[in-house]
């Protein structure tokens, strides 16, 4: 008895190093996270910002019954889902061709030389893309100057609703496959040699390689991959949003992120903001849960 | 005679007024015996280059005449390029409840929020005893609407923006010299603007550039609304000739309010527009174009729709770019040969002050509001720093300001009065300056013929000159000389409570529902279902509430 | 290789290296696309006849922007935020990913900081108390405020966590053998051995206070102090409204934009990306492989 007690006050001072090191990190949390997340109870307050957080009047659900009365929300909640899980999809399967495509070549400094390339839409901000994809697809733009050549009359893409939503999901995937596609290639050379050489021996071309042994191969990661996306299918991408949109396609793009912003820092309805915030943090939360139990329980991976 | 009246109905106005309270002219340009510094949030072009080398927002031709003369300190804590940015900046300083002790916000939205939560300073007893006489003649002129601007709960509670009527009302604005080289004459009806158009379309006049009608930029709006107005590209002229008031609330035939936009005639009105856009008559960029003004000073367009300072101030460029451009501007009939326009509020912005301001801030803000309109001519003639770097600059003008300015520089271009005969009516501040310089600015004047751009004197030195003539002269020339024959007012041009609540989102679906209207992404059919979308999200509620705040006046 | 290969292994590979370099290409473009901009005549670029060159060759616009003071001020606000941020949050984050990436048996407290962690990343106040928290702790329009505004990188210490908790075993253990303690350990012994993490965290750590524009906008009090992206924000993105200006203002917007000098700063916003970068990607692969799988 005494013997572990003097243990477990032995690895208490053991242990104060790991403390004191997570001190910086859970200081820094707690001052800009946690204690603005007093502001969550906005959500169910008729907020008048001089009386207050803790002044205002609360109103319980009210809020939460205008939100989902709205077509606006629910427009909103649908635009966001369907362009979150239009690149949840596509940002799987597109790194995953590529990086197929990629393994296939055999001149090094050619693959390196596109590796390397692909990454660096990944390191640009929205805010440059933005002005970039506005020069290009603008009435004035490349795109428009080519069509012509091919007798297309110019089109205004950036005001066509039908187009934007496409456009936003495939520029996503465009600036982020290179980067995505990394994780594959680590994969594609974690996969033993020896299969491919057994199954040449049996006469199987590449095709066949492809189909039978690499993509099972692959499956575990792309399984994974996909588990943990699973968070992220009420984040459709602020900053892609916010700096490409206009009022002509918000009935397409205009997701709840953005929504949020609008109505809460220009419109002042900062209760509805805030309670539209709170249930994207609410499901995104139990959504990140559940695939971290699921992770867990088929492929015996913790990621946190 | 006319004229000679209205003199004198502005001097017995004045001298009664000087009379009722000359005492308090002191107090309206005290200056104070230490200095009183006041703390504000400023909107900022970031574009402007007229600052000396050093100057800053806070520290410039404007704030040290304040220093020097009134011992006013202006304290800049805060800047924001106008629109979006500066509009972000409001909010969050409504939201955390930390008003600078002034700022000019531009939309309604932030009046009401701030003064229903109690921020903001009661002005009623400083602005009566602190207000120039030149400020509350110009109040005076509006019929109490700019009282009842700012009041909120009994008291005055911002200073009111009160806008010149001409900048609400759009008329039509075209490229004569093409229409001469054409041979079309002005288009005086929807029919004929249309025919215009077309053959402005196929004729080409700025190759494969031209745009025979231009409308909206993105996030420009495609009409004024009770909330909003005075700028230019909205369709507003071309409605109104249409007999639709789209975005604002008015009464039918049996006194009942309905909002303009779900009227048939807007139907109609979308419907041709439509075809129009359709047809290439519009611009195909309409609503995504990031600067339709681009446009116009390039000269690539035919019509569009504006208000007086659309042309000449507006379009400066188009005058650099072209010596023969001769932009005009008229007003377009319905097929019965009645104009009507919606006219503006009185202006859509307002001073805030914070509630927790001493009495001393108080009255310097309304003593720099008092010196702003006294010497704002004077200024522009002393400094070439733009008076938008005014602190607290909110535009106080007489409503009448451009129409008694044209009458007044016609009379005098005819010989009928002397400039010295302008030289004393406070309230008109630009007026002695306007008819001073007119007879040089307009050497090709001759009586009873239409005013055309060879008719000026256009040299770099006298551009400012020039652009403000021709916005008076041409550009104002059809409200004042047309008959207006129907005048359409909104029923209310504030929000309340149910329409607060709502209209964030109904603002955003009418917008984009118009939109895609017009450019053909959606049929006519959807404006039925918007109709009824909007009943159904609030829509029903607001008109009740207007409904029911307009019995209560009557 | 000693392959024969068969003709349609042939015209795949061709059609494989044509897809690949197509697809490269339009990676590249956009950034080829912007230096013609900034290098063509202000005419050809507002009219759209810029294609795969410059038109016009000019060096007016970079003309421009060296007299440009406020471009000037943002870049070095930004340039002063990405070397005092990125070594701060690095060390952060290396202290507490090293603790997380032991197990509840060591480290009791694991458990619990970790969810505190994850549920910070997912909720969050909004907006509005977020900033009013800023102002009460000072940080609206100063260095400290950009700085310490973004919180806690949650994904890079999940990364960093991985591979430290990768780290071989027996090289630690060695180490506290030797009578080192725990911080010692990390810094003089674990520390140095994961430069390819280290690096990566750099590399995301550094775009993301470079590319970082929303709280440069909310936070700064005054254009001039705006972070190079707000600034670039302000004149590409965001567009003066035709709604709610005063007739003087309204004016003033008839100046004609220029697509050339916005591309000339936006291409000077890459700039450093593209210098860093072709360094820094090397270890970035195996940074991120070894992070985000565990072996």
């Amino acid at each position: 008895m005494k013997g572990s007690k003097k243990n477990l006050a032995v690895r208490i001072k053991d242990q104060a190093a790991y403390y004191l090191m997570c001190a910086p990190g859970m200081l820094w949390l707690f001052f800009f996270s946690i204690v603005p997340m007093a502001g969550i109870l906005m959500a169910f307050q008729d907020f008048k910002p001089r009386r207050g957080i803790f002044g205002s009047k609360f109103v319980g659900w009210e809020n939460f019954e205008y939100l989902f009365s709205m077509k606006d929300a629910q427009n909103v909640i649908m635009n966001t889902i369907i362009i979150a899980f239009a690149k949840i999809v596509l940002n799987m399967i597109v790194p995953l061709a590529f990086a197929l495509m990629l393994n296939e070549v055999r001149r090094i400094r050619f693959k390196k030389t596109v590796q390397t390339i692909v990454y660096l839409p990944h390191f640009l901000s929205w805010v440059i893309l933005a002005s970039v994809m506005t020069n290009i697809f603008g009435y004035d733009g490349i795109v428009n100057l080519i069509g012509g050549l091919f007798g297309y009359e110019k089109k205004v893409f950036l005001s066509d609703a039908g187009f934007f939503r496409g456009f936003i999901i495939w520029t996503d995937v465009w600036k982020e496959f290179g980067y995505n596609a990394v994780i594959y290639l680590a994969a594609l050379t974690g996969i033993n040699p020896a299969l491919y050489e057994a199954s040449a021996i049996d006469g199987a071309g590449r095709w066949k390689q492809t189909l039978h042994i690499t993509l099972p191969g692959l499956s575990t990661t792309v399984v994974l991959l996909t588990v943990l996306a699973l968070g992220n299918i009420l984040n459709a991408g602020f900053d892609q949003v916010f700096n490409t949109y206009n009022p002509m396609v918000y009935s397409t793009v205009d997701i709840l992120d953005t929504w949020v912003y609008r109505i809460g820092l220009t419109k002042l309805q900062f209760s509805l903001a805030t309670a539209a915030g709170l249930f994207k943090s609410v499901v995104s939360f139990v959504l990140i849960v559940i695939s971290y139990a699921l992770a867990y329980k088929f492929a015996d991976y913790t990621i946190f | 005679m006319k004229k000679f009246l209205s003199l004198l109905l502005t001097a017995a106005l004045l001298l009664g007024l000087c009379g009722a309270a000359a005492a308090d002219e002191d107090l309206a340009f005290q200056k104070f015996d230490h200095v009183v510094e006041v703390h504000i949030g400023m909107a900022v072009e970031p574009t402007d280059v007229t600052l000396e080398d050093g100057d800053t927002a806070d520290n410039n031709y404007y704030t040290r005449y304040l220093l020097d003369n009134y011992n006013i300190k202006v304290v800049v804590d805060w800047t924001a390029a106008s629109g979006d940015d500066f509009n972000q900046k409001v909010a969050l300083t409504i939201a955390s409840d930390s008003l600078p002790d002034a700022m000019v916000v531009s939309d309604r939205t932030y009046f009401t929020a701030a003064a229903e939560d109690d921020m903001l300073y009661d002005l009623t007893e400083v602005f009566d005893q602190y207000a120039s006489e030149q400020v509350k003649a110009i109040h005076a002129t509006t019929a109490g609407k700019a009282a009842e601007l700012v009041t909120y709960g009994g008291k005055m509670l911002a200073l009111p923006n009160i806008s010149v009527a001409a900048d609400g009302v759009l008329v039509l604005m075209m490229q004569q010299n093409w229409l001469d080289d054409l041979g079309i004459a002005v288009p005086t009806t929807v029919q004929e603007l249309h025919d215009a158009a077309a053959a402005i379309r196929d004729a080409k006049p700025a190759g494969d550039r031209t745009i025979p009608i231009l409308g909206a930029q993105k996030d420009g709006r495609v009409y004024a609304d009770f909330l909003h107005s005075n700028f230019s590209f909205g369709f507003d002229a071309i409605f109104a000739a249409m007999n639709a008031y789209p975005g604002y609330f008015v009464l039918d035939e049996e006194g009942k309010v309905q909002y303009g936009t779900l009227s048939a005639e807007t139907r109609t009105a979308l419907e041709t527009l439509a075809q129009w856009y359709a047809e290439g008559l519009i611009d195909p960029e309409f609503a995504t174009r990031d600067y339709s003004q681009d446009i116009v000073n390039a000269n690539e367009c035919g019509f569009f729709c504006g208000p007086w300072w659309a042309l000449g101030y507006g379009n400066g460029d188009s005058f650099k770019n072209s010596e023969t451009v001769d932009w005009q501007a008229y007003p377009l009939f319905t097929d019965d040969g009645i104009w009507n326009a919606k006219m503006k509020t009185l202006g859509t912005s307002y001073t805030l002050v914070n509630s927790g301001v001493s009495e001393e801030v108080a009255q310097a803000i309304v003593i720099m509001n008092n010196v702003l309109v006294a010497n704002e001519s004077v200024f522009q003639n002393e400094t070439a720093e733009d008076i938008e770097w005014y602190p607290l600059r909110n535009v106080t003008a007489a409503m009448d300001e451009c129409e008694y300015t044209y009458k007044a520089e016609i009379s005098v271009l005819n010989g009928e009065t002397e400039p010295e005969d302008w030289q004393s009516e406070p309230n008109y501040k630009l007026l002695a300056a306007d008819t001073a310089v007119v007879r040089s600015m307009v050497p090709g004047y001759k009586q009873g013929e239409t005013l055309h751009r060879s008719d000026f004197l256009y040299t770099p030195e006298t551009e400012s000159n020039f652009q403000r003539q021709y916005a008076l002269l041409i550009g104002d020339r059809p409200y004042a000389t047309v008959e207006l024959n129907n005048p359409v007012y909104s029923v209310t041009y504030t929000t309340n409570e149910t329409i607060d609540r709502y209209w964030a989102n109904l603002e955003a679906l009418e917008g984009s529902v118009i939109r895609s209207i017009i450019t053909g992404k959606r049929d006519i059919s959807a404006f039925d279902s918007f109709a009824e979308q909007w009943m159904a999200e609030g829509g029903d509620k607001i008109l009740q509430s207007v409904q029911e705040e307009y019995d209560a006046t009557k | 290789m000693i392959e024969t290969k068969s003709l349609s292994r042939r015209v795949f590979l061709v059609v494989n290296t044509i897809l690949l370099i197509a697809l490269a290409f339009s990676c590249l473009y956009p950034i080829w696309y912007t230096f013609c901009l900034s290098f063509s005549d202000k005419a050809a670029t507002n009219a759209g006849w810029v294609t795969f060159y410059p038109i016009g060759f000019t060096t007016s616009a970079y003309g421009e922007i060296i007299k440009d003071q406020a471009f000037f001020n943002s870049f070095l606000i930004s340039v002063e935020r990405v070397f005092l941020g990125t070594p701060l949050t690095l060390l952060i984050v290396i202290m507490i990913a090293y603790p997380l990436s032991r197990s509840q048996r060591e480290f009791h407290g694991r458990n619990v900081f970790m969810w505190i962690v994850v549920f910070c990343m997912l909720f969050n106040g909004g907006t509005i108390p977020w900033y009013m928290c800023m102002k009460n702790y000072g940080m609206i329009d100063n260095m400290a405020g950009l700085i310490l505004s973004c919180s806690l990188p949650v994904f890079n210490v999940i990364l960093m966590m991985n591979f430290f908790r990768n780290f071989p075993r027996d090289v630690e253990e060695a180490a506290i053998v030797d009578g080192a303690g725990k911080w010692r350990t990390l810094f003089q012994i674990v520390v140095p051995c994961s430069k390819s993490v280290i690096a990566t965290i750099t590399l995301f750590v550094s775009v993301y206070y470079w590319n970082e524009y929303f709280q440069g906008l909310v936070l700064s009090n005054t254009e001039s102090h705006y972070p190079l992206q707000t600034y670039i924000r302000q004149i590409v993105v965001s567009i003066p409204m035709g709604v709610n200006l005063t007739t003087e203002q309204m004016i003033k917007m008839n100046q004609l934009s220029n697509k050339s000098l916005n591309a000339a700063k936006v291409f000077i916003t890459i700039i450093p990306m593209l210098v860093v970068y072709p360094f820094i990607q090397k270890y970035f692969v195996t940074g991120i492989m070894i992070g985000s799988v565990k072996e």
